[in-house]
């Protein structure tokens, strides 16, 4: 299937957001508001006009979950808007394969700008290229907020980004909430605050019930006997910078996780996977400059063209067959029609180039690289053995 | 079979829009349902306030205290039992449930459809490319597609050097839309201005715009004909002299070409050729592709991933170590260069193996012919031929 993996799940992964917040919502207001309304029952002395407060208070609440309820449903409509103009999209790759692979292209460069924090660019392209339904920015977008937070030490936005996915992050069985728990725990103690210290660790360190994780939570707790000492070696990494370059990679990874979103940018691995399977030992040769090679763009002897630049570290193409291209018609050179023939200087052409100048010049053949006169008889057939 | 398979495609996606069509429906309806629920709450509640407000006027009147209450919690008491009885609230969260669990169903629908085994075919996925070069890369293909304030923006935001200055393409479009309107002036100079570099190429670019020129003006003014043949073709007598001799011929048929045997000079779709002859010029000049690069490798990896994915399960190395790709990729797109792979030992040949030409017609690389020779003489690996070592010629493609 051409469907790229995340063109027709993202959407799902912010139904599945909405729906989870939206449900605990309902829940809570409805079972909250029988709850309220049986209290007031049970008190049959009960001051009219208090009463007449707490039902009003009651009501609006209500109708606050209505309004609530309302947006959530418009977004909802539009996730599933998104996701039928996807597949007519997807459809595009069997009716008008060229439009779909530019198309392709175009959002595969939107979706690279983004991760690249470049979003108005982005956004313009996306415009320009009507392709708003096809691309995501505005997630990347999320995910560049809560990682400036976190490049702030503060873990907030990401404990909020994990309160919202917590179905899905224990189905992934992730440790990011884990992670960012313990950071809090352990910034506390920097601050040698270790009341509060302690009262977090009472507060948010009780659900976690799996043995590695507790593992980790003594390592940690252990932090709090070193106050105005020196940490010994083995607890030094508590306390460096890199935990927190550990903890927006982990974000990231498990952002991308939680929305059904590659880890690389698809240009990134499409292109890459491209520029292999084009790659040959010959590009990197000027005097093999091909025009239709795109790995040949701008390669000169002075200076190394983009692609190659581009793809120096990559495997190169594998050849298990000859592919002969002729140097004058620039075809490629067969078996059957357009044989390999061989003249007597030692250049190959193919037949039909070879023909075509014969026919020109009454029998005879220049040898376009030598300038050297032969007759047609005197060049020979070949054979490659492909 | 190809046919088949794209008429499959569709009708899975046909089938999977109509499912997406139905859980649409159903949140519309789940939305409109609860938000139903509620507002039958809210107007039980408002009643109740009403009969509230109705004690609180009354108070001034007859009722004692104990009986205004006792009448008041009925009205409480009653809606208490009627959402205990109608379980609204039960069914208002089932109906979500419901819609949550359609979602649910065509979720997976969508991932079973998706291809998910992407990322481990990835050569890149550790050492992602320069992104220096890629933006470099994306505002040339927007030039080149003459989207030039996208182009614009990419390098703005990205501070990205350019490929090609942005009056490379507009000059390149200028030329282009002219000679499709069969105006040859702006080709003919820009030839002009490059033609040491058209010559490097072989290249008879300038002879050929001017031959479209002259016959033009022949079916227009011979005497302008003439003048102009007079002022460009004598640069041209050394390299194609048969063809300007025709040309001038040409001027004998000048009311009524079709009798001529020149007639195939002025067909129309000649005009085609030459604007692909131009353009291909015009970037071979600067060593560019005609066709986008950028497009052309971005397709190539979708060409190569199902190929790589079928051979998936005899990989033995992980893609980010590979050297060179676990199989040839098939596809016209990837037979640019002349390779020559020996058909006994595999390899390609290059400047220290060359190919070389046995006496049978057969060809070997020079390893080989060296590695199968017994003292002076060899036997091709193909035919029963056998020859002296030293009468195998190296051959060029």
């Amino acid at each position: 299937m051409e469907i790229e993996s995340s063109l027709i799940t993202t959407p799902f992964a912010v139904l599945r957001q909405s729906y989870e917040v939206i449900h605990q919502q309902l829940e809570f207001e409805l079972n909250s508001m029988v709850d309220e309304i049986s209290e007031i029952e049970s008190k049959p002395f009960i001051n009219p006009i208090e009463a007449n407060l707490k039902i009003g208070q009651i009501v609006a609440k209500l109708q606050g979950l209505k309004r609530k309820l309302e947006q959530n449903s418009t977004k909802d409509e539009e996730q599933f808007r998104i996701l039928k103009a996807r597949v007519e999209y997807a459809k595009q790759a069997t009716t008008n394969p060229e439009k779909f692979q530019q198309t392709r292209l175009d959002c595969a460069v939107v979706d690279h700008l983004a991760r690249n924090t470049y979003f108005d660019c982005a956004y313009e392209i996306a415009n320009r290229t009507n392709i708003k339904n096809l691309v995501e920015i505005n997630l990347y977008f999320e995910e560049y907020k809560i990682i400036q937070a976190l490049n702030n030490n503060s873990c907030t936005e990401c404990l909020l980004f994990c309160e919202t996915n917590k179905n899905k992050l224990k189905e992934i069985n992730s440790r990011l909430e884990l992670d960012l728990r313990l950071q809090e725990f352990i910034e506390l103690v920097k601050l040698n605050d270790k009341n509060s210290a302690i009262n977090y660790a009472r507060r948010n360190f009780s659900h976690f019930t799996e043995n590695k994780e507790l593992d980790e939570i003594k390592k940690a707790m252990g932090l709090l006997v070193y106050s105005n000492k020196p940490l010994p070696k083995r607890y030094e990494h508590f306390f460096s910078q890199e935990r927190w370059k550990n903890l927006i990679n982990l974000f990231s990874q498990t952002f991308k996780q939680v929305h059904y979103l590659m880890q690389e940018s698809s240009l990134n691995l499409f292109l890459g996977l491209g520029l292999s399977a084009l790659k040959t030992e010959h590009c990197i040769d000027p005097s093999q400059w091909c025009q239709k090679c795109p790995v040949c763009t701008q390669q000169n002897k002075n200076k190394n063209g983009p692609f190659i630049q581009l793809c120096k570290d990559l495997p190169l193409a594998r050849r298990e067959n000859s592919s002969i291209i002729c140097s004058i018609s620039k075809e490629l050179i067969n078996d059957e029609s357009n044989y390999p023939m061989v003249l007597p200087n030692g250049n190959v052409y193919g037949r039909q180039a070879l023909l075509k100048l014969s026919q020109q010049l009454n029998g005879k053949i220049i040898c376009p690289k030598t300038g050297e006169t032969f007759d047609f008889s005197q060049v020979k057939k070949i054979y490659l053995a492909s | 079979k190809y046919r088949k398979k794209k008429r499959f495609v569709n009708w899975k996606m046909n089938n999977f829009a109509k499912e997406i069509e139905s859980v649409a429906k159903k949140q519309k309806l789940t939305s409109v349902k609860i938000s139903k629920t509620i507002d039958g709450l809210v107007a039980s509640l408002q009643k109740c306030k009403q009969e509230y407000t109705q004690k609180i006027i009354d108070k001034e009147g007859e009722n004692s205290e104990v009986q205004q209450h006792e009448h008041s919690t009925t009205v409480i008491a009653d809606f208490n039992k009627r959402v205990r009885d109608s379980e609204c609230i039960k069914k208002v969260l089932a109906e979500h449930e419901d819609y949550n669990l359609q979602v649910n169903k065509l979720n997976k629908k969508a991932l079973k459809i998706s291809n998910l085994q992407i990322e481990e075919f990835s050569v890149t996925s550790e050492k992602p490319l320069n992104n220096d070069i890629i933006y470099q890369i994306l505002t040339d293909h927007y030039y080149r597609k003459n989207l030039y304030d996208i182009g614009d923006s990419i390098k703005q935001k990205t501070n990205c050097q350019l490929i090609e200055n942005v009056d490379f393409y507009q000059k390149y479009q200028m030329i282009i839309s002219q000679l499709q309107q069969q105006e040859l002036e702006s080709a003919i100079s820009w030839a002009e201005e490059n033609q040491e570099k058209l010559k490097e190429n072989e290249n008879e670019l300038l002879f050929k715009l001017h031959k479209f020129k002259y016959l033009q003006l022949i079916q227009i003014d011979t005497s302008e004909a003439v003048k102009y043949a007079k002022k460009v073709f004598p640069n041209f007598t050394n390299t194609h002299l048969k063809d300007i001799r025709g040309l001038m011929c040409c001027l004998l048929f000048a009311k009524n070409f079709s009798l001529s045997p020149y007639k195939n000079w002025f067909k129309e779709e000649n005009w085609i050729e030459l604007v692909t002859e131009f353009e291909n010029c015009y970037f071979a000049i600067n060593r560019l592709p005609t066709d986008s690069p950028l497009q052309n490798s971005f397709n190539a990896g979708f060409i190569a991933l199902p190929q790589l994915q079928k051979v998936s399960s005899i990989l033995k190395t992980k893609a980010t170590e590979w050297k060179e790709l676990p199989v040839q990729i098939e596809g016209k797109e990837f037979k640019n260069h002349s390779i020559f792979v020996c058909p006994v030992s595999r390899e390609i040949a290059n400047i220290e193996n060359p190919p070389m030409l046995l006496q049978c017609g057969h060809v070997i690389t020079k390893n080989s012919l060296e590695r199968l020779a017994r003292l002076a003489k060899v036997k091709c690996p193909y035919c029963p031929h056998e020859q002296l070592v030293t009468l195998a010629k190296k051959i060029n493609f």
